[in-house]
């Protein structure tokens, strides 16, 4: 194959896919109440896009995504470089790190209601809470891995704390923040829809279990390809983020190039 | 003037099996003012441990250190580049560290930089370095913050001869020019009877000064082939009498 043809393979695979599923419904295959062929998807989804609705209810998600993905950072990563640097603050900490880590964090929904009610809180908390984990894992597994020998260097010369932080702890450390931050950005995403299930009176998760209730399988498929280009539009961002400060890398797949 | 006294100077690390392995073993050594002083010994024998002391990044387990001096840098047997930063930003990296960031440090730091033939590379990352270069710019790191200490840790082993010697002579001119001391540790004789006023040679764990030789040679010092073989020969008439092996 020539170089480089292997992405049309992409293409194919996707295309064969809508084909299949398109004609799977023609036939009549699997009832319509079930699966709404990808045309009426579309069709559907020009008529959803034209209205207010759509929008109010994806700006309502994002914002809570958002802050949601905030706190988590914030939070996450100030644990994260707290433990990292104090051993006695990893000990008292961490039991209830890898206790809540074990725990499949959907199961805080209903205490998380019971404390702030059912709304824009428990949905941005439960957010939060979820994507906080990685977060705070990565960033203290950064710090972990900090080459011993640069701060030294740094110590060498003169470095204050303060001067060591920002010049060694600080780069060495966000690469994993970032590596954390995109397995918490869809955490988060799964909290704060996940909440939007429980109960609310906007956003895309409500929006969706309303329409499955009502049977409207082409309206929630709609709403389905929303949160994925949602979701792929940040993790997208995230990547661009991750290029600029990665900048000074050699090549990552020099290593493995050929193998 | 004393720049560097260290008297009965003990240094333990403890053992994987709890032990404790007595590395330095009352050393005692003395250091003049502006003068290039040079430390032999076999690998392992604890001379990276010793500037490491010297530095203050380690404490002995007894004796005691006294450095005179009001700036010290070191210039580390691995070059120790932050690889996040370009060549320019690594040179400055001692002066921030030292609080020592002023309007003149880029042009400084960009004209020691030329010197050492990297005006080409100061805005590439180390990773596209070859040694000899990483090595240069672990050089000026230390030299611009302008210590009255230099230690440096085998800072030419990983060179070809020729870039050595330019990394040599270079080393030589700023020595003269600024008269800061230096301590200068090597593996290899003739580079120090080259460079250094006094040559003090370490016995192998637990370590003790074996003696000190002056190595009394009018400087500039010859840099022909003959000369240069003359120069080991002095320096190993010089320190054979602490060997039982060579270094
Ligand atoms: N942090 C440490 N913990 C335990 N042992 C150490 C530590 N640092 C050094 N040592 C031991 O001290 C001894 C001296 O080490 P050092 O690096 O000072 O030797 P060196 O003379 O610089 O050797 P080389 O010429 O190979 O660089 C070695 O046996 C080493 O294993
Ligand atoms: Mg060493």
């Amino acid at each position: 194959m020539r170089p480089g043809a292997e992405r049309w393979l992409s293409v194919v695979s996707v295309g064969t896919f809508v084909v299949v599923w398109e004609l799977v419904c023609r036939a009549a295959w699997v009832s319509p109440v079930l699966l709404s062929p990808p045309s009426q998807v579309a069709v559907v989804g020009a008529t959803l896009v034209a209205q207010p609705r759509l929008w109010s209810d994806l700006l309502y998600t994002a914002t809570a995504f958002g802050a949601a993905l905030a706190i988590a950072v914030v939070g996450g990563a100030a644990l994260g470089v707290l433990i990292g640097y104090s051993r006695a603050a990893y000990f008292a900490v961490n039991p209830f790190i890898v206790v809540i880590n074990a725990l499949p964090k959907v199961v805080l929904m209903p205490l998380v209601v019971l404390w702030v009610g059912i709304g824009t809180t428990a949905n941005v908390l439960l957010g939060a809470v979820m994507a906080s984990f990685p977060i705070l894992t990565a960033t203290y597994a950064g710090i972990r891995s900090l080459e011993r020998d640069y701060v030294r260097l740094a110590r060498s010369f003169g470095a204050t704390p303060r001067v060591i932080f920002r010049t060694i702890v600080v780069p060495g450390v966000v690469p994993y923040l970032i590596s954390g931050l995109r397995v918490g950005l869809n955490y988060a995403m799964v909290g704060v829809l996940i909440s939007e299930f429980f109960g609310s009176s906007l956003g895309l998760g409500y929006r969706m279990m309303l329409l499955m209730a009502n049977f409207e399988v082409a309206s929630f498929f709609v709403y389905l390809v929303v949160v994925a280009i949602f979701t792929l539009g940040a993790s997208a961002l995230l990547h661009i983020l991750e290029r600029r400060v990665q900048r000074w890398r050699p090549d990552p797949f020099a290593a493995t190039r050929g193998m | 003037m004393t720049a560097l006294r260290l008297t009965d100077v003990v240094m333990d690390f403890p053992q994987v099996g709890g032990e404790r392995l007595r590395v330095l073993d009352s050393v005692s050594l003395t250091v003049a003012s502006g003068e290039f002083y040079s430390m032999v010994g076999p690998s392992g024998c604890g001379k990276t441990t010793l500037l490491d002391l010297v530095m203050g990044l380690a404490v002995p387990t007894s004796g005691s250190v006294e450095v005179e001096a009001r700036r010290k840098a070191m210039v580390f047997q691995r070059p120790q580049l932050l690889p996040w930063r370009t060549v320019l930003g690594n040179a400055l990296y001692g002066m921030e560290c030292g609080g020592q960031l002023d309007g003149d440090a880029e042009p400084r730091a960009l004209a020691l930089l030329q010197r050492m033939g990297l005006s080409q590379h100061v805005h590439e990352h180390p990773h596209r370095l070859s040694e000899g270069m990483k090595q240069r710019v672990n050089l000026a790191r230390a030299l611009l913050t302008e210590p009255d200490l230099l230690l440096m840790d085998e800072p030419f082993a990983a060179l070809d001869p020729a870039t050595r010697r330019r990394l040599q002579d270079d080393l030589l001119e700023l020595w003269h020019e600024r008269g800061f001391t230096v301590i200068f540790v090597s593996h290899s004789l003739a580079e120090v009877a080259y460079l250094a006023d006094s040559i003090a040679v370490l016995s192998d764990k637990p370590t003790r000064v074996c003696g000190v030789a002056k190595v009394g040679l009018p400087r500039p010092r010859a840099a022909t082939p003959q000369a240069e073989l003359a120069l080991l020969q002095h320096a190993e008439d010089l320190t054979r009498r602490y060997f039982a092996t060579s270094v």
